[in-house]
């Protein structure tokens, strides 16, 4: 299986945006990266989990203990209220960058 | 809410560091587990299923620290963590520990001390606020450049005249008997104008300033008390205000106390006990003769010290117009307060606080030293914590924290340290220094001490830590046996630290021997009178029976011959107080105009006073109570003066005219001896001056100063010497005798002897420390080398070869740190310069000396590691390779 980096900056938008659909666990958040980039993108666990502390103490997301689909206690994230603006935000900024890169890939 | 949330988190992350890292465990696992679940759909076998999976996921306790260090607030935890973990360290090894905070508290407790005494005495001698603005005021005769006091005729002229100044102001300072309670005594009043204090910016801490109104005579029979009679008489009463006190002809009414911390640049001597003004303006503005007032004065805010001396000087030409009699020939000059009163003892102190800094330097090298040895054999434990996810950072960090611990708790010994050494030193000062009872331990210095300690963590700690941090993990896990493998980098570090330190205290040692050799030639110089065993006290005659002079002269008789027959006093005189200066005019010789002849200083003795204080007599005679006031007026000169005014002729039979009162008319006195020329410690301030001697019965003054010879080795009885003086005289008042300088001054000797014993306290714990180091390194070395030396030896290598193996690389340290410490030394030098009495700069004895004190510690420090390596086993050091 290839791997494909992730440019930098980027996993803390794809777990704002994972998270958009409702709380997850760390493994769920890789998994659903990994599946929705149909098996391109792989999260390594030695990034996601700093990227998940830093976003928990910037107060982006919010964590809590519950029950996994298969009864196991597993540590839920979910999205808060600046959560959803800083992903608004960052959703932003990326579409513009991604612009400007398909343009200049076109045009150049 | 959202900042409760963000505090609730970052001291969750501190406080329950446990419960996060159990939970991060907890996550951690769960998500391995599903890991391996997915690899187990995927159709690998458990086994597979588990290997892969904990590949993939990488170091698990990196990741974890790494997850840690995104958490806020965990440097505070870092360094709770790290203090604990290096208060356990230093626990751990009390020996290392006590050593090391030893040395530290030493280098730290150095810098503290001498920083107080220079921060009181130099940099703030006086609680006056924007000192620099104040001015001391003194005419000058322009022709020879020497200072006096000013006029009160001046002034007040200069006063009224003047714009450059916000304020002028004098005082003069007398010995007056008062009675306090039912008990005589003596004590120094200062007359001061009623703006005294206000233009110095000190106020009573108790009561009011002066008015006024109060100079004006008849209403100024106020007082303000200086602290320490109000303390020892008043028992710090605050009631004291309204009191009175009686004086010889007046009652005056206290009405203020001065603070503690006042003290004035006036009367170094003995310090004013109470403070009067000065009132006989009608009569003191006609006087333009008596040069008797020390002016101080505080500069306008946008006046310079230059504008106002050009302005003054101006006035001063116009006076001496106006007064030619008096004022001709005088000019003015102004000098910042500060520069009029500690000009030697500035350098002297800069030059200790240098010598503290080395010192302290060198205590920093010891213990940069000690950690570097530390940190090579704690290198296993650094090489673990890094492969479990330690940071280079973090390991400095730690490792820095330690020494930071080290530097602090040392640095709380130092104060302590500090605080005892600074009474010592105040015990050695002589008390009239300004500022020296502003010695101590105060808030400034405890700022001064924390940057020091941190400077001191930082210094000692940041070469050994960096050194600690730098391993090659690899190569570090694989070396695993012993160890050793930064040894070489480690060991080259430690010899430059060796040979930094060898180079410091060399230099300190120079310094010190140049100063102390200063102060042996000081101490040696052949003053011309003996000191030793010479005590003295000043007295004034006030009573009424005294204005018959046949009384004093009976006083004087009899107290003497009381005195000289109690046990232990070897012989007793009387000199008048103080060091007065006269002009004189020499028969024979062109008069100049009246008051700017020759001068002198003069002095009113009894017969034995050049026995009693070991001043030869060189030609003539001395006196004998037969110089009476009947017989023929007589004189005698020292050895200067009859040197410069009768150089080809014989002084004896010479007259000279010595007015000693203005107007009196002339006393022709006629030469009868030359006596030896004296310098009493006061004179190498301000010059040696030619001095006269007149008899005592001659010119029976007043104002008495007792000098007593003790018998070698007999302590002084001064309650048998007061009941002689009260028998005689119930009412006349003693205050203490001083001792050894009659003059009974001398800053500068104080100084002196403060900072020769200071530096070579200093030097001394550098040479040890020094030797200390090399031996450490050596030491260090040998154990290093143990395996080579028993190859060596198995070889077939002698013990001398074995000596000559180890003593060469110390002796290469130690002659690296001698050429560098002699550079060093020969600059430094230089610097000492100014502060060198009778000794070059490059005293060819002082160096040799040093050099080769330096050389023979060194070699000590060498020998007894190199005889250690002769021991080595070679069956021994090839088994434990």
């Amino acid at each position: 299986m290839e791997k494909t980096e992730l440019l930098s900056g980027t996993l803390d938008l794809l777990v704002l945006r994972v998270l958009n659909g409702g709380p997850l666990h760390g493994f769920g958040i890789a998994e659903r990266i990994h599946v929705l980039s149909r098996d391109v993108l792989t999260v390594e666990e030695g990034s996601l989990y700093p990227s998940l502390y830093r976003m928990e103490e910037k107060g982006w997301i919010e964590a809590e203990w519950g029950q996994s689909d298969k009864g196991r206690r597993a540590k839920f994230y979910a999205l808060t209220k600046g959560g959803r603006k800083q992903l608004a935000n960052e959703r932003q900024t990326w579409d513009r960058v991604a612009l400007a890169i398909a343009d200049v890939l076109r045009n150049a | 809410m959202k900042w409760l949330r963000k505090i609730r988190f970052k001291f969750g992350a501190l406080l329950g560091k446990g419960k996060f890292d159990t939970e991060m465990d907890a996550e951690m696992r769960m998500h391995l587990e599903l890991r391996i679940e997915r690899n187990i759909d995927a159709g690998m076998s458990a086994e597979e299923a588990r290997y892969a999976a904990l590949r993939d996921f990488g170091g698990l306790d990196q990741l974890k620290e790494r997850a840690r260090d995104q958490r806020g607030g965990l440097w505070l935890g870092h360094l709770t963590q790290d203090l604990r973990y290096g208060l356990r360290l230093l626990r751990k090894s009390p020996g290392f520990t006590a050593t090391a905070m030893l040395t530290l508290a030493l280098g730290i407790g150095a810098c503290a001390a001498v920083f107080s005494v220079v921060n009181a005495v130099v940099l703030h001698p006086f609680a006056y606020p924007k000192v620099d603005r104040l001015m001391d005021v003194h005419n000058v005769f322009t022709s020879n450049g020497i200072q006096d006091n000013v006029t009160p005729g001046n002034f007040v002229d200069y006063r009224q005249q003047s714009t450059s100044f916000a304020d002028l102001a004098a005082n003069h300072s007398s010995g007056e008997n008062f009675i306090i309670g039912k008990e005589p005594m003596r004590l120094y009043t200062e007359y001061v104008t009623a703006n005294f204090f206000s233009t110095l910016g000190a106020r009573p801490f108790l009561g009011r300033d002066f008015r006024p109104d109060e100079e004006i005579r008849g209403k100024g029979n106020v007082a303000i008390l200086g602290y320490n009679l109000w303390r020892n008489y008043f028992v710090g009463r605050p009631d004291v205000i309204g009191q009175t006190i009686l004086m010889d002809d007046k009652v005056a009414t206290i009405i203020g106390v001065m603070p503690p911390d006042f003290q004035t640049f006036a009367n170094r001597n003995y310090g004013p006990a109470l403070y009067m003004p000065m009132t006989d303006w009608g009569s003191l503005r006609q006087e333009r003769s008596r040069h008797s007032l020390q002016v101080i004065g505080r500069l306008k805010d946008n006046v310079t010290q230059a504008q106002a001396a050009r302005e003054l000087s101006l006035i001063a030409g116009h006076l001496s117009q106006q007064y030619p009699d008096t004022d001709k020939g005088w000019g003015v000059s102004i000098i910042p307060l500060l520069d009029d009163t500690i000009d030697l003892e500035r350098p002297l102190l800069f030059t200790l606080l240098g010598a503290v800094g080395f010192l302290l330097l060198i205590a920093c090298a010891n213990i940069a030293n000690l950690l570097l040895a530390r940190a090579a054999s704690r290198q296993k434990e650094i090489v673990v914590r890094t492969a479990l996810g330690a940071s280079r950072g973090r390991i400095v960090r730690q490792l820095l924290c330690e020494s930071m611990l080290l530097a602090s708790c040392g640095g709380v010994l130092g104060v302590l340290l500090a605080h005892w050494s600074t009474r010592l030193i105040t015990s050695i000062l002589p008390p009239d220094l300004v500022g020296s009872a502003n010695i101590a331990v105060d808030s400034q210095t405890l700022i001064f001490t924390c940057v020091v300690v941190l400077l001191t963590g930082i210094g000692c700690g940041l070469a050994p830590a960096l050194q600690a941090a730098r391993v090659d993990l690899n190569h570090a896990l694989k070396d695993s046996g012993r160890g050793t493998s930064a040894g070489k980098h480690g060991l080259r570090l430690r010899s430059v630290f060796v040979i930094s330190e060898i180079s410091l205290a060399l230099i300190l040692l120079m310094s010190a021997g140049l100063l102390v050799r200063s102060f042996l030639a000081f101490e040696n110089m052949d003053r011309g009178y003996q000191g030793r065993d010479v005590f003295g006290t000043p007295m004034l005659l006030t009573q009424n029976k005294f204005d018959v002079l046949q009384n004093r002269i009976n006083f004087v008789d009899q107290v003497l011959e009381k005195i000289s027959h109690l046990h232990g006093v070897s012989s007793a005189v009387f000199t008048n107080n103080g060091d007065p200066i006269g002009v004189f005019e020499i028969a024979g010789q062109p008069a100049a105009a009246p008051r700017f002849g020759p001068s002198a200083r003069y002095q009113i003795v009894t017969p034995e006073y050049f026995k009693t204080m070991g001043i030869p007599l060189l030609r003539g005679r001395a006196f004998t109570a037969h110089d009476a006031p009947a017989t023929p007026l007589v004189i005698l000169i020292d050895q200067g003066l009859a040197k410069r005014f009768f150089s080809d002729k014989n002084p004896m039979g010479q007259r000279i005219n010595l007015p000693l009162t203005d107007g009196a008319p002339a006393e022709w006195r006629e030469v009868v001896g030359v006596v030896g020329t004296v310098r009493f410690e006061n004179d190498n301030y301000y010059g040696v001056q030619d001095r006269v001697y007149i008899p005592y019965n001659q010119y029976p003054t007043r104002d008495l100063f007792l000098i007593v010879r003790t018998t070698p080795g007999t302590p002084l009885n001064i309650r048998a010497i007061s009941s002689a003086v009260h028998s005689v005289e119930a009412d006349v008042p003693l205050t203490a005798m001083f001792g050894n300088d009659p003059s009974g001054q001398g800053g500068t000797p104080g100084i002196r002897r403060l900072s020769m014993l200071l530096s070579t306290v200093f030097s001394a714990i550098a040479l040890l420390l020094a030797a200390i180091g090399i031996y450490g390194v050596m030491a260090y070395n040998v154990a290093q080398r143990t395996g080579e030396i028993g190859v060596r030896m198995a070889l077939g290598a002698q013990r001398s070869d074995v000596l000559q193996l180890v003593m060469t690389s110390g002796a290469r340290m130690i002659c690296l740190g001698i050429l560098f410490g002699l550079a060093g030394a020969l600059a430094s030098a230089r610097l000492l310069g100014t502060l060198l009495f009778n000794v070059g700069a490059y005293d060819p004895v002082t160096f040799g000396g040093v050099t080769l004190a330096i050389s023979f510690v060194g070699f000590l420090a060498c020998l007894l590691p190199s005889l250690r390596a002769t021991k080595v086993n070679p069956m021994v050091a090839l088994r434990a390779e």
